[in-house]
């Protein structure tokens, strides 16, 4: 039958995807720790996914792991990607159709990426990010920012600086100045 | 204070852009400090700001005044965000406009009657200072023709579109119904579309249409003495992926003729019908099919009943079966005849909604059978029903045990008003007992609650 309608769009894929994550592969981050992923989870990661089609899955699995090179890739770092890739690997699909880029970015974080991504050192968050950034996870980047972002919500200049220890490189003058230029976003109606 | 960590320290450089006073900090960088990262992962993680945050925090440091701004390629304008701006004088303004360089989209359909007039103004400034400016979501005014001559060919998307599909069409019009025809014409680029009536779409005099290959369009009232309009529109805009339609009638004929309308769609993927039946000898099952059978491509699919006061439209889901890539489902005060087996057409699905839907627990009762790929539940219910009624809408505990069955669910969502009749224990037991499921939402009054594994 040409319009066999188990065979169209290929969502017989959600059933591959299901049986590669049950294939292992090894990931080793830049502290020389090596922790065990499934296949479809890993490659949430353009980085990784790039690798294991350029080697091919069989020598992915057989042989050594994959390293991950970039200092923020710490074994905490590496062990809360894969926490977050197992999560996420097999949620609905993106449908461009329908999905606007835009209404996304507005998208509140789920209740799980919320309590995921609230950890209370601050370096290990900047390792997360700097790590989903170079292993290529546009989702996980997304959730650290939007953290981030919720964050500086509503806070003062001092208070941001405080918060994320960015060190404030602009002389009194200067930032006497953009305040000025900046007044108006404080007046009221 | 002693206790004080020292900051673990990391190497990680930012990418030198050639600013000098980048160049004499030091490259080693607390880990735990944001000046840690480049100026594109600053940029890209700054890009989520809203417009207030930004100005306001504009004086963090050098890296995040030249970041901040860069990262904003589309601003949605509010009413509080226009009062605001057009407070400035002169030469400001145009220093602040000219600081969203890289701006692509800007969409100001959530202005209100006060400030409407005041849109061109803004948009005008924002047009002579950014130079990536390449679409505007706005909606037509009166006078649009000569306020916004310059603008109108870079209007993509007029009237707001929903996500929820409500009752009743948009509060703010997308088109006023005294602006002039000839605005509409000149929106070439005209993608997206919400309006009231089909007849603000045709010249007031020619009868010309003036809009075509649109690709999202919302209609607020389709009306019996539509007929020759909808034929034209379809003709015209081939091109549709997503339509919105509500009707009101009196007669089968005009559902007849609007599905063979709504058929000559083949781009068709997502479909929204209200209908409000005048009568109880109308059926829309007949229509379903001939739209399912015609639009191959339809993969999402809401149907609600507008004449909701005794939620009385029947509806077999028979007629599903033509639809054969359909994944979504979405049912708004719709009886599903339960005698049935209401999903045995529905094999593909991975969301539906249920929203007032009367005798639940009859209606999930085979879907783990039929439903294998679900992912997403959700099921709307209130107490606050006709007495006789109520029974039949609440959610119990041989409701959720139907609903642990379903082998590929991970999200649900419950949202209600008035109370519960499971606890935490029950839900926690659908959760460990499910095989996939994830997180249980549940909105109970406005108050949100969550389970997860």
């Amino acid at each position: 039958m040409a319009d066999n309608a188990d065979h169209i769009d290929g969502d017989d894929n959600e059933d591959v995807r299901a049986q590669q994550n049950l294939i292992k592969i090894k990931l080793k981050s830049s502290e020389g720790g090596i922790y065990e992923c499934g296949l479809t989870a890993a490659k949430m990661s353009d980085l990784v996914k790039n690798m294991v089609e350029s080697l091919g899955t069989d020598a992915v699995v057989t042989t050594e792991p994959i390293i991950l090179g970039n200092e923020a890739v710490t074994d905490a770092a590496l062990k809360k990607i894969i926490e977050w890739v197992e999560f996420h690997w097999d949620d609905p699909p993106v449908d461009h159709d329908f999905e606007d880029e835009k209404d996304r970015r507005n998208e509140e974080l789920s209740h799980w990426d919320k309590q995921f991504i609230d950890v209370d050192d601050q370096a290990l968050l900047f390792d997360v990010i700097a790590a989903a950034n170079y292993m290529d996870i546009k989702g996980l980047v997304e959730v650290g920012a939007k953290h981030i972002c919720s964050k500086i919500r509503g806070k003062s200049c001092q208070e941001v600086r405080e918060m994320l220890k960015i060190t404030n490189d602009f002389t009194a003058e200067e930032e006497d100045a953009i305040h000025k230029e900046n007044a108006w976003i404080y007046a009221k109606d | 204070m002693a206790q004080q960590m020292t900051p673990k320290m990391a190497s990680l450089e930012t990418t030198d852009d050639g600013n000098e006073d980048n160049r004499q900090q030091p490259k080693i960088y607390a880990k735990n400090s944001m000046d840690r990262f480049g100026d594109d992962l600053y940029g890209l993680i700054l890009s989520y700001l809203s417009l207030e945050d930004r100005f306001r925090c504009e004086c963090v440091s050098k890296q995040f005044q030249r970041t901040v701004f860069e990262s904003v390629v589309d601003i949605t304008l509010s009413d509080t965000f226009i009062n605001k701006i057009l407070k400035i004088k002169g030469q400001l303004l145009t220093r602040i406009v000219i600081k969203f360089t890289n701006i692509k989209t800007i969409d100001c359909r959530i202005i209100s009657e006060k400030y409407k007039k005041r849109v061109p103004e803004v948009l005008q400034i924002f047009r002579d200072n950014c130079r990536h400016l390449r679409e505007i979501y706005c909606n037509l005014r009166e006078n649009s023709s000569q306020t916004m001559s310059s603008l109108l060919p870079l209007i993509t998307r007029i009237g707001n579109l929903c996500k929820e599909f409500w009752i009743s069409g948009p509060i703010i019009n997308g088109i006023d119904p005294n602006s002039e025809s000839q605005s509409l014409i000149h929106c070439h680029r005209l993608s997206h579309l919400n309006i009231n009536s089909l007849s603000h779409v045709f010249h007031n005099t020619s009868g010309q249409i003036l809009v075509n290959n649109l690709t999202i369009f919302e209609l607020s009232h389709y009306r019996d003495k539509d007929k020759e309009l909808l034929s034209a529109f379809v003709a015209h805009n081939q091109s549709l992926k997503s339509l919105t339609f509500r009707t009101s009638t009196k007669s089968q004929e005009t559902l007849n003729e609007m599905s063979v309308q709504l058929s000559r769609l083949p781009q068709l993927r997502d479909l929204r019908l209200g209908f409000e039946l005048y009568s109880n000898e109308l059926s829309v099952n007949e229509t379903l099919l001939t739209i399912g059978l015609n639009c191959k491509q339809l993969q999402r699919l809401t149907l609600m009943s507008l004449s909701c006061s005794d939620y009385s439209m029947q509806l077999t889901l028979d007629s599903l079966g033509s639809y054969r890539r359909l994944k979504r489902l979405q049912l708004q005060y719709i009886n599903i005849d339960i005698n049935a087996d209401p999903f045995k057409h529905c094999q593909r699905l991975t969301h539906l909604e249920l929203i007032l839907t009367p005798k639940i627990a009859k209606v999930l009762e085979n879907c783990h059978q039929n439903c294998s790929r679900l992912q997403y539940l959700y099921i709307y219910y209130t107490e606050d029903m006709i007495e006789s009624n109520r029974h039949t809408y609440q959610i119990d505990t041989e409701c959720l045990s139907h609903i642990s069955r379903l082998p590929a669910l991970q999200m649900l969502v419950f949202q209600c008003y008035g109370s519960t009749r499971f606890n935490d224990n029950d839900l926690n037991a659908v959760l460990s007992s499910s095989p996939k499921l994830k997180t249980i939402e549940i909105r109970l009054n406005n108050r949100k609650k969550l389970f997860s594994k």
